[in-house]
């Protein structure tokens, strides 16, 4: 088994009394693409800016390259490109002054990679920073985390904000960037389309605490949605299917998303006075919005929303 | 680095106009106009334009850090092949060359426009600006400063400004450092401006380095000894300085009751006294009455004698004090033309007299530059002077009774290490008066009692006295009880020449204690001489014409007791109030430096010092770890007082804490144990719909929550 980029064990983060990453233990293999899902405030962003070395935990660990993420030296520093929350440039920067400042320190730096992404968003390269628009900022970003060749690709919410042609340059640019196998992407997304389609693996964080930390395909499969018709609802009954992660009702349909369901998760979606059930292959998108439904109803005030039911 | 140099640089340059303008108007403020404006100029615009730098480089250095406080924009900047010493490095070096710039530059316009007016129109020379360039340098520490207070994890509405009275201390140090003479006191100023200043920047480095990274309290990155110190001392400067102005409030002396006051004198048959006068009005009504009372020190009296009402017959002699301090004459040493004196001209009214390469420069606001001094005579302007002076002192006031300083007008008196000299401006010359060398002088002017004018002067460890009387028979030397000398306030000194009356041998005073001698002629001629009478304890002689000792002593200070210095001593450190007396006793044993307070006063210090050690223990438990620290905060808050307690809480954040699974109780959520139990962590229970991991490829092996 190759050694995980990425590794953390029981990371936790706490700000004041609240903890926000919660006994996190996680591997980023590598040559894969990994996205990171979860809603706002799940630990997302503070996950990677403690892997990033940006933040220290409160305990725990968490190791990039085999190197303790609060010691990362400049030359592991170099083999990380990292793209921030927001395509954060300086504004007063020209995109030359951009490329300029950015490949100081680096020993390799990929002029004609920068030149083409740069070119591939139809920017001038004497444009300033300050006049782009927020899908080139992004194409900028991302041309500097790019051209000094990283083995490592961290993107905090890359498509925030862009609208779908800047999307789809992203994406084509990170397939590219990956395609060969050899570097290591962790994608921090709210984009559930723009994750199926690029993702090797999926991180699901609620909450702080790690959900989900399998391949794609492998998700895919061990989560099932099955559809009753029903006259009444007995949440206790609902509450008590083993794996259950959602329930929603629809006129006189449920709608039970239920992990890795088996035969004893199957009797007890029979129990439920249903008049038919039907076992139906959920899409990714469904799946994930399944888990993060489930955590805002958990936040909500909402009488009825007790584990399981949000009929 | 030098590409984060740029960038910063880049950034923080555009500000420089905005502080060249503030430090520009403040340098324009001082712009010499009239020559009593030149002899302060040094020091005046030092001390202006450092606020000006000072707060400028607080500005840059927020800018430059506050913005990279956001997540964003300080990801961007930290995530890169450059080590985080060197982007601080970066950051402060180009703090450096704007807040440079910013004061280089008025400077710069002020030090041409001095050497334009010197020292033709005004006693100025380009020089001048050096205190000011140097208080600049050093008050660019308000820039890391900057960026410790705002990467430091404090609330705005608390500790966070804390770290900007360091150098804020270091400033005022260098205030005093230009304002003194080489010498004790300036050895101890810049020795506190260097620690002051390896503070600043240790911590400031620290905090960008380190704190800005949000380590736990349990992690060593969290601790750094200049931080501590650092905010260790500002706590202390801060509450001793709220708590003793504070006291100072409430215990207000009551001024329109009567005051007393205490002064020491020489009675005519040649005793030391202590003369205890009370108004019965407001201090400064002339016409108020005096009540004096008296009692005798020298002899077999003894300082403890009682006062009592004075003998009607009871004359007291005028003490004049000789002060070898006094040849700075309150001017910096930095000054390139410094004020010493100023003599009667009837051409030009009166000319200042600045000394500047041991020659005097003889200036008047309207003209200028009208002459220059030196031993060998008054030479014209456009004239090549020869000579100079050596270790040249003045005589500008002297005590001419014990209630009115008076300052001397008429012909100047000067000395030097070759004579004394006395100026006559009008007819342009000079006289050496005596060939005695003179480190310092003083004048007892005659007096309806005394009318015997005398000058004193001191040439190492001799006193040497001499008569006064006027060089031709159509000058006199009046009365300084004459009308026109109480009301002017300004002895008219005429031409003189000096009879030596007697010499006296000063080997007795310690050399600390030479600079202030206090002294003054009894019956018969003798002397009565007291060495440096306000400190703890002082000696005294009492000698006959002939030198023969007729009586000496020591007596301990005599400052009545303060009651309201002592309250304010109260809110003081501890440690400071005991510590310091006990210090000077080992080194100057022979020296009485005995506290003498009430037993009040000792109980109050007592309970101060018992909140402050208890106070510090309580706040410290649930912030340091281990008792033994906790006890050295105990220690700390029994010398410091109360101000432990900000400095506990501004040093160790307050641990975050949850509920121990295994013991029930509070424990720490930064360390993996439990302080109490030793218990890990316990790993929360799945939900059951956890998917960790391909059951067939990619194993985890660790548990999740």
């Amino acid at each position: 088994m190759l050694d995980p980029v990425i590794r953390t064990e029981r990371l936790s983060r706490y700000f004041g009394q609240r903890a926000v990453v919660r006994d996190l233990s996680l591997k980023v293999p590598p040559g894969q693409v990994t996205a990171l899902l979860g809603l706002n405030g799940a630990g997302k962003s503070t996950t990677i800016r403690i892997i990033m070395g940006l933040l220290r935990p409160t305990r725990g660990g968490c190791q990039v390259f085999g190197q303790d993420s609060a010691q990362l030296t400049t030359d592991t520093r170099m083999r990380i490109g990292y793209m921030v929350e927001g395509h954060f440039l300086y504004p007063g920067m020209r995109v030359r002054e951009c490329a300029e400042f950015q490949r100081a320190g680096y020993s390799r730096w990929n002029e004609a990679m920068f030149d083409q992404i740069v070119g591939h968003f139809g920017i001038s390269q004497s444009t300033h920073v300050a006049h782009l628009s927020r899908g080139q900022r992004a194409g900028v970003s991302l041309a500097l985390v790019l051209a000094p060749d990283p083995d490592l690709l961290v993107l905090d919410d890359p498509a925030l904000g862009l609208d779908p042609v800047s999307r789809r340059a992203l994406n084509e640019t990170l397939v590219e960037f990956a395609g060969d196998g050899q570097r290591t992407v962790l994608l921090s997304s709210h984009l559930l389309d723009d994750v199926e389609r690029v993702a090797d693996r999926v991180l699901l964080m609620i909450d702080g605490r790690l959900q989900v930390d399998t391949t794609l395909d492998d998700f895919r499969q061990r989560v099932t949605g099955y559809v009753l018709e029903v006259d009444t609802v007995d949440a206790d009954r609902i509450a008590a299917v083993p794996g259950l992660i959602e329930a929603r009702r629809l006129g006189n349909r449920l709608h039970l998303t239920v992990a890795d369901a088996d035969e004893e998760t199957t009797a007890a979606v029979h129990r439920l006075n249903s008049t038919s059930v039907e076992i139906i292959d959920l899409p990714f998108t469904d799946s994930v919005l399944a888990w993060l439904s489930r955590s805002r109803q958990q936040q909500s005030f909402s009488i009825g929303s007790r584990r399981g039911e949000s009929a | 680095m030098i590409t984060i140099f740029r960038k910063e640089l880049k950034d923080v340059v555009r500000w420089t106009p905005l502080g060249m303008i503030v430090i520009g108007l403040l340098c324009w403020q001082q712009v010499p106009k009239y020559l009593n404006e030149c002899s302060q100029l040094p020091t005046s615009l030092a001390s202006m334009v450092i606020i000006g730098s000072g707060l400028f480089a607080l500005v840059l250095g927020l800018l430059q850090s506050l913005f990279d406080q956001r997540t964003d924009s300080r990801a961007f900047l930290l995530h890169r092949p450059i080590s985080v010493k060197d982007i601080y490095r970066g950051k402060l070096a180009a703090g450096f060359v704007a807040h440079t710039i910013a004061w280089a530059v008025p400077l710069l316009v002020m030090a041409i426009y001095l050497e334009t007016k010197g020292p033709e129109k005004l006693p100025v020379t380009w020089s001048d600006v050096i205190p000011a360039v140097l208080c600049c340098l050093l008050s660019f520490l308000f820039h890391p400063a900057g960026i410790w207070m705002a990467c430091r994890e404090a609330r705005w509405l608390g500790t966070k400004w804390m770290p900007l009275g360091i150098p804020l201390m270091a400033c005022f140090m260098s205030m005093a450092r230009i304002s003194v003479p080489w010498g004790w006191g300036s050895a101890v100023a810049m020795t506190s401006i260097v620690l002051l200043s390896w503070m600043t920047l240790s911590a400031a480095r620290h905090a960008f380095t380190h704190q800005t990274f949000l380590p736990s309290s349990a992690s060593e990155e969290s601790w750094s000894w200049s931080n501590a110190l650092g905010l260790g001392l500002g706590s202390l400067v801060l509450v001793v300085t709220l708590m003793v102005s504070g006291v100072g409030f409430i215990v207000k002396p009551d001024h329109s009751l009567s005051l007393k006051g205490r002064r020491l004198t020489a009675s005519a048959d040649g005793q030391l006294w202590e003369i205890e006068e009370t108004w019965k009005s407001p201090r400064g009504y002339k016409d108020a009455p005096i009540h004096r009372a008296g009692r005798q020190l020298s002899g077999n009296a003894g300082p403890n004698a009682a006062f009592a009402e004075l003998p009607e017959i009871w004359a007291e002699r005028t003490l004049v004090q000789i002060n070898s301090n006094s040849r700075w004459n309150g001017t910096s040493p930095w000054n390139g033309y410094r004020r010493v004196t100023s003599s009667a001209a009837k051409d030009h009214g009166s000319v200042a007299l600045f000394e500047h390469n041991q020659r005097l420069y003889a200036y008047t606001d309207i003209e200028g530059w009208v002459g220059t001094v030196t031993p060998q005579g008054v030479y014209a302007r456009h004239e090549t002077p020869q000579g100079a002076f050596n270790h040249l002192s003045s005589l500008d006031y002297f005590l001419s009774s014990t209630v009115y300083n008076m300052s001397i007008g008429g012909q100047r008196l000067l000395a030097d290490s070759n004579g004394i000299y006395q100026l006559d401006f009008d007819a342009r010359k000079i006289r050496r008066l005596s060939e005695t060398p003179a480190q310092a002088m003083a004048v007892t002017p005659p007096s309806d009692k005394l009318p015997e004018a005398t000058l004193w002067a001191r040439d190492g460890e001799t006193l040497h006295r001499y008569s006064m009387k006027p060089l031709t028979k159509d000058q006199t030397l009046p009365s300084t009880d004459s009308e026109l000398v109480k009301a002017t306030h300004s002895y008219p000194l005429a031409n003189v020449e000096l009879f030596a009356t007697g010499q006296w041998p000063l080997d007795w005073v310690k050399e600390s204690d030479a600079a202030w001698l206090t002294m003054a002629s009894v019956d018969e001629m003798g002397v009565v001489i007291v060495a440096n009478d306000i400190a703890p304890t002082f000696d005294y002689r009492i000698a006959d014409a002939g030198g023969k000792v007729q009586d000496a002593g020591t007596l301990p200070d005599l400052v009545p007791e303060q009651v309201h210095g002592q309250v304010e001593a109260i809110a003081s450190p501890p440690a400071l109030i005991v510590g310091i007396p006990a210090i000077m006793s080992v080194v100057a044993p022979d020296e009485n430096r005995q506290v003498n307070a009430p037993a009040l006063f000792w109980l109050l210090l007592g309970l101060h010092a018992l909140a402050g050690g208890v106070g510090a223990f309580v706040l410290a438990r649930g912030r340091v770890q281990g008792t033994r620290q906790q006890v050295v905060w105990l220690v700390i808050g029994l010398m410091a007082g109360v101000s432990s307690w900000l400095a506990v809480v501004a040093i160790y954040p307050r641990w975050v804490v949850e509920s121990c699974t295994a013991c029930q109780r509070r424990r720490r959520v930064d360390t993996d144990r439990c302080e109490h139990c030793s218990a890990a962590w316990e790993v929360a229970d799945g939900e059951g719909i956890e998917l960790i991991g391909p059951r067939d490829q990619y194993v985890m092996t660790t548990a999740v929550g």
